[in-house]
């Protein structure tokens, strides 16, 4: 009777009984999220406060990375293709990896960083300090008023939120292609070879990508929130791990899920 | 939740659905719409890799895009979907061409000249594209013959292993012959430049125009002479035919029964007779001729003539000196 005890703590105390905890614990909270689904329509006030904070706030962080991102990849790459004379090949590097790998990656991380570290302050606080605990004793499910209206709005904005990174990407590949000295590209140029090389299933598996990063995102933010206990040390190390968690996540998702549509 | 974040929202949504539809339609301008144009059918031998989407060219210009690749009844099968302001001449051929070194492909139709267009539904006829590996594999055959020409050629020109070159060979022959090279050089040097300044017989017959007026001259001379030749070798010709008629002595004489032929004939036997009698030793001239004691005696009769003269020679001056002093005394 000893020992078994000893072997149970050992399996639930080390590293790789907690990974596997973690991942039934995100899917029981998916499944048991996904039954109140159907009553979105109920949440909109929710939902649309979601959209809010999670999308609009966004946007400028998305815009100036993205911009950047764009810009640095035509630079990159311009310099190179410069000394092989295929300069205008920029609109098809840009265009691709921006609508393809960059937007949706880029996004999920900022999803993860500002959002995901949001939502699980937020649920692992009400969880120490016993709100949720006094919504189940109302018999509000929390995985009803807290959990799916963030995942609605996960999946409502990160089609826009990656469409908008994707064209602020771009345009920043083309302000680079066009004033960079050693490129000078025009613009119709670019955008006539971007167009050549980067069609619109391209931009459906980005935003693909995008959809399954942000509902994971949220996912994790709101399950690491929800099991947190103790105190406000516990909220911050939750907040930590969430953020952890979804980047590895985002990192690992996206490599099979672009093998899976190339 | 205020009112102004739901307006916020309200605007976020419609932005980024707004931003996704211009999107999609920039991306999908490239490729015709199934509602604006008509679809042709073109079966080729190989499709190279045209890809749906892919632009359709005629002249160069840009007249729709591929709307179906694949195999149908067993034949590499395209179908183009065509602008409604554009017309194929039946006649036409298309043809799968590189649009780029990166593997765009294209399908280059060659405008014919038929007044009937193809109708929608129709079908095109083809011809094969090129094929890049194809053309790699020319190339490839190429390089080999022009690498084996160049080796013929290094063989010619290089030495190998201890042989000597062409090029060694000349070395060496302008090496050795170095000053008479320079000498010919210099003294073809002196010469032109005495043909340029007109001297010499050929700087004179080049620079000078006296000579070559006399060289008119004389070939007008020259035609003058030829055609006298000429006059005079008519003449002759007709003298010849006349002889050859028998007419006038020539032509008695060669052709002709006449009397003077007899006659020469007579003398000609008279001659032989005159001769035979000469030959034979009994004559007299036959004597004369081939008895050697009459030309001893010949000889010493005018060995003794030549006594007596010069006996006479030399009493000449003295019977002149007496003739002279005779009278003296």
């Amino acid at each position: 009777m000893n020992a078994s005890s000893k072997s149970e703590s050992f399996l639930l105390n080390n590293g790789i009984s907690r990974f596997f905890e973690d991942i039934g614990n995100n899917v029981i909270l998916l499944y048991q999220t996904l039954r109140y689904f159907p009553l979105a329509p109920t949440q909109l006030k929710r939902i649309v406060e979601q959209c809010y904070l999670m999308g609009l706030s966004t946007i400028p962080i998305v815009a100036i990375l993205s911009f950047f991102i764009g810009a640095v990849l035509a630079l990159q790459t311009g310099f190179v293709l410069s000394q092989l004379g295929a300069v205008e090949f920029i609109g098809a590097i840009v265009g691709l990896s921006m609508c393809r790998e960059m937007a949706p990656v880029m996004v999920a991380f900022l999803l993860a960083g500002r959002v995901g570290s949001a939502v699980t302050a937020e649920l692992a606080s009400m969880k120490v300090y016993s709100e949720v605990d006094a919504l189940k004793v109302m018999n509000v499910p929390a995985e009803k008023i807290l959990v799916m209206p963030r995942l609605v709005a996960a999946l409502l904005i990160m089609p826009i939120l990656n469409i908008i990174a994707t064209t602020i990407g771009w345009m920043g590949g083309m302000l680079v292609s066009k004033f960079i000295n050693f490129i000078q590209l025009a613009p119709h140029i670019y955008w006539r070879n971007l167009k050549d090389f980067t069609v619109f299933p391209d931009i459906i598996d980005g935003t693909i990508k995008a959809e399954v990063f942000g509902f994971a995102v949220v996912l994790i933010a709101c399950n690491q929130g929800l099991v947190t206990t103790g105190g406000p040390r516990e909220i911050g190390s939750s907040v930590t791990k969430s953020v952890v968690t979804s980047m590895v996540f985002i990192l690992l998702t996206d490599f099979f899920i672009t093998r899976a549509q190339l | 939740m205020n009112k102004s974040q739901s307006i916020s929202v309200g605007i976020f949504f419609i932005i980024g659905i707004s931003l996704l539809w211009v999107v999609q339609r920039q991306m999908s301008d490239k490729a015709v719409q199934a509602s604006e144009g008509y679809e042709v059918v073109a079966r080729f031998e190989n499709l190279l890799q045209l890809r749906v989407g892919d632009d359709i060219r005629m002249a160069g210009v840009r007249i729709g895009s591929v709307q179906y690749t694949g195999l149908k009844d067993r034949t590499p099968t395209a179908i183009f979907k065509i602008d409604n302001e554009f017309q194929i001449p039946s006649d036409s051929l298309a043809s799968i061409g590189m649009a780029g070194l990166l593997g765009n492909n294209l399908v280059s139709i060659d405008m014919g000249s038929s007044p009937t267009p193809v109708s929608p539904g129709g079908e095109v006829k083809t011809q094969a594209g090129y094929d890049i590996n194809h053309v790699v594999n020319e190339i490839g055959a190429l390089s080999q013959q022009v690498g084996g020409a160049l080796k013929n050629f290094e063989a010619i020109l290089g030495a190998q292993q201890g042989e000597e070159g062409m090029f060694q060979t000349l070395g060496r022959l302008l090496k050795e012959n170095d000053k008479k090279l320079t000498q010919t050089v210099s003294n073809l040097e002196a010469i032109t430049a005495q043909l340029a300044s007109g001297e010499g017989t050929l700087g004179k017959l080049l620079m000078e125009d006296e000579i070559y007026e006399e060289l008119k001259t004389i070939s007008a001379d020259l035609q003058n002479t030829l055609s006298e030749g000429e006059a005079l070798l008519s003449d002759t010709r007709e003298i010849v035919a006349h002889v050859k008629t028998g007419q006038g002595t020539l032509g008695g004489l060669i052709y002709g029964e006449t009397d003077l032929a007899v006659e020469v004939e007579a003398m000609i036997a008279d001659l032989r007779e005159f001769s035979a009698k000469l030959n034979n030793p009994d004559s007299t001239i036959g004597k004369l001729l081939t008895d050697d004691k009459l030309y001893g005696e010949v000889q010493g009769l005018m060995r003794k003539a030549n006594q007596t003269l010069d006996g006479l020679g030399d009493s000449a001056p003295i019977s002149a000196v007496g003739a002279v002093a005779k009278p003296l005394f």
